[in-house]
């Protein structure tokens, strides 16, 4: 398991940024501030533009206005190797099947400057990590070989071993079955109660209000933000209002279904609360 | 330094320990050639591979057609037309990374277009040059010809080789981690954009100091031929680079030697590139059979 020590995660700042392609708008302006150590959530409906937001936080896109990334600075030691890293984790993608890429060369390619085919021992801080999601065993596999949830745990903890104060995250839960996302949530709270900043894409509404401070309602603006309570209430209200007002129109066994539907929203929302 | 290893060469050759050929300077030069260009080309090929642009290298090679006929046109040397050479290949694959960068058009079909120039151009120019100049001119230029390396060449791929020795120990990491992960790569503060433009500038460097022996049109097989033979065999990156090294040094060293020795009227363009596909060959037997006995 990986030891972190106290990290001290860096406040962003959103000034009027916006992002076009050609004529098609892919954010208006936006103006908001993600706290520093905070666990920031970022929800919305599919082609919103949460993944070109976090892209453009990393300097991935060429976007209007300003984004300030404020480190803070500080004397202690540890802070000095953590600050200006940022780990990214990007939005699983299919992998070249025949590319002859090893878990061992990717660690190492991203950890030593040395080059892979000279240097081939992993430094004791990856094995470890690799042991804590359970993947040491794969060290020699390609990494086409991989499911789409190990390397998934592979990609994190690559980004986590750069020593990050900083993780961006782009649906992180993607392909994990129950355990590897208790080894992901695990190593995340570690890295959020050290206190980095974690800006998190996420689908998985229950393990946003368990886990994040903020949530940020990306629907090409941000429509909304504020904490999880409050959003998830607003959210099922906004929801039964709506099923209500449908309901005079619509024949039963559909009514009956919607029903259950709304019922089910509020029911869930207090079970969480 | 030369002189002293021709002499050499000439003495294990009288003296019946080497096959009389070795005696002509011409083919020790070549052989040193070889010597450098397979290994070079076989690393870059690992990145070529990786990164799939397995066309770029055709292209800048192709380019290579027209920067030799426009230097002899400019009345540079006809065996070294070095600056318009260089100059116009460099140009040639800047100027393609530089549209793809701007535009949305698929890598592959972009490639095609200025591939298709490279040739179009160089062959209308070229046709026109040798008419003027030497008959045989187009055959070595398309083909290669292990008869015209110079000390100079050889001194010009020892400074390349180097170079990019140096480069790959130091870059190599973050050249591969660019290739399969661009986002990533960024994400750590490499500069991916250096990376990419100076990756296709050092293919267009080795590229023109390889194509005097390999020819234009097949400067880019070699490229692509070893290092995708060693994709069909290899586990992981390292062996991936060793195999892809001694396949395209194998394949050089033979496609010079061994046509020579036969005194098959054969360029050593295709003879490489021949030798090349056997390795390929041979890998993909092994890897059927690797599948039907797993």
């Amino acid at each position: 398991m990986m030891n972190l020590e106290q990290l001290n995660g860096p406040q962003i700042t959103f000034d009027q940024v916006s992002l076009k392609a050609g004529s098609q708008v892919l954010l208006k302006p936006i103006s908001c501030e993600f706290s520093a150590g905070g666990w920031h959530a970022i929800l919305g409906p599919n082609g919103g533009g949460k993944s070109t937001l976090l892209k453009t936080i990393l300097g991935l896109t060429s976007h209007h206005g300003s984004i300030r990334i404020k480190w803070p600075s500080s004397t202690a030691s540890s802070d000095k190797s953590t600050l200006g890293k940022i780990g990214y984790l990007p939005q699983l993608m299919p992998f070249d099947a025949s590319m002859p890429i090893s878990v061992n060369d990717y660690l190492l390619m991203s950890l030593t400057n040395k080059p892979v085919w000279f240097k081939r021992q992993l430094p004791k801080t990856a094995i470890d990590a690799l042991k804590s999601i359970h993947l040491e065993d794969k060290l020699n596999r390609k990494i086409s070989d991989l499911s789409g949830g190990e390397r998934q745990r592979l990609m994190l903890i690559t980004a986590l071993l750069q020593n990050p104060s900083l993780l961006i995250l782009d649906e992180p839960m993607t392909g994990l079955d129950k355990k590897g996302r208790e080894d992901v949530l695990h190593l995340l709270e570690n890295f959020h109660q050290a206190g980095g900043t974690i800006l998190m894409v996420e689908h998985d509404w229950p393990l946003v209000q368990r886990y994040c401070n903020q949530v940020y309602w990306i629907d090409q603006s941000l429509q909304q933000q504020s904490d999880p309570k409050t959003f998830f209430t607003n959210k099922a209200a906004s929801t039964v209002t709506h099923t209500n007002i449908a309901l005079e129109t619509i024949s039963a066994p559909v009514q009956s279904a919607v029903e259950s539907t709304a019922e089910y929203t509020t029911k869930s929302i207090s079970l969480n609360n | 330094m030369m002189n002293t290893i021709y002499q050499n060469f000439q003495l294990w050759a009288s003296q019946g320990w080497l096959p009389e050929m070795f005696s002509y300077e011409f083919l020790i030069n070549a052989l040193f050639a070889s010597l450098m260009i397979g290994p070079l080309l076989g690393l870059l090929g690992t990145l070529v591979v990786v990164k799939r642009l397995a066309f770029l290298s055709e292209a800048v090679g192709h380019s290579v057609l027209t920067g030799v006929s426009i230097g002899i046109l400019l009345g540079e040397p006809v065996n070294a037309p070095l600056i318009s050479l260089f100059s116009f290949s460099i140009i040639f694959a800047l100027l393609l990374q530089w549209v793809k960068g701007r535009s949305t058009i698929p890598y592959d079909a972009l490639i095609g277009v200025f591939l298709a120039f490279a040739l179009a151009m160089g062959a209308a120019l070229l046709l026109y040059v040798a008419k003027h100049v030497n008959a045989h001119l187009i055959e070595q230029i398309m083909f290669g010809s292990i008869l015209v390396s110079s000390t100079d060449d050889l001194l010009l791929l020892a400074i390349i080789c180097i170079a990019v020795i140096l480069l790959s120990y130091r870059y190599g990491n973050n050249a591969y981690l660019v290739a399969i992960s661009p986002d990533v790569a960024h994400s750590q503060r490499i500069n991916t954009r250096v990376h990419d433009y100076a990756f296709v500038t050092l293919i267009a460097l080795i590229t023109v100091a390889a194509v005097k022996i390999i020819g234009a049109i097949l400067v880019g097989a070699l490229l692509l031929i070893p290092a995708t033979s060693a994709r069909l065999v290899a586990n992981n990156l390292s062996q991936l680079m060793i195999l892809s090294v001694i396949f395209s040094t194998t394949a050089s060293v033979f496609g010079v030697l061994i046509p020579m020795y036969f005194q098959w009227p054969v360029s050593a363009g295709p003879a490489i590139t021949l030798f090349a596909c056997g390795w390929f060959l041979i890998c993909l037997l092994i890897r059927q059979f690797r599948s039907h006995s797993a």
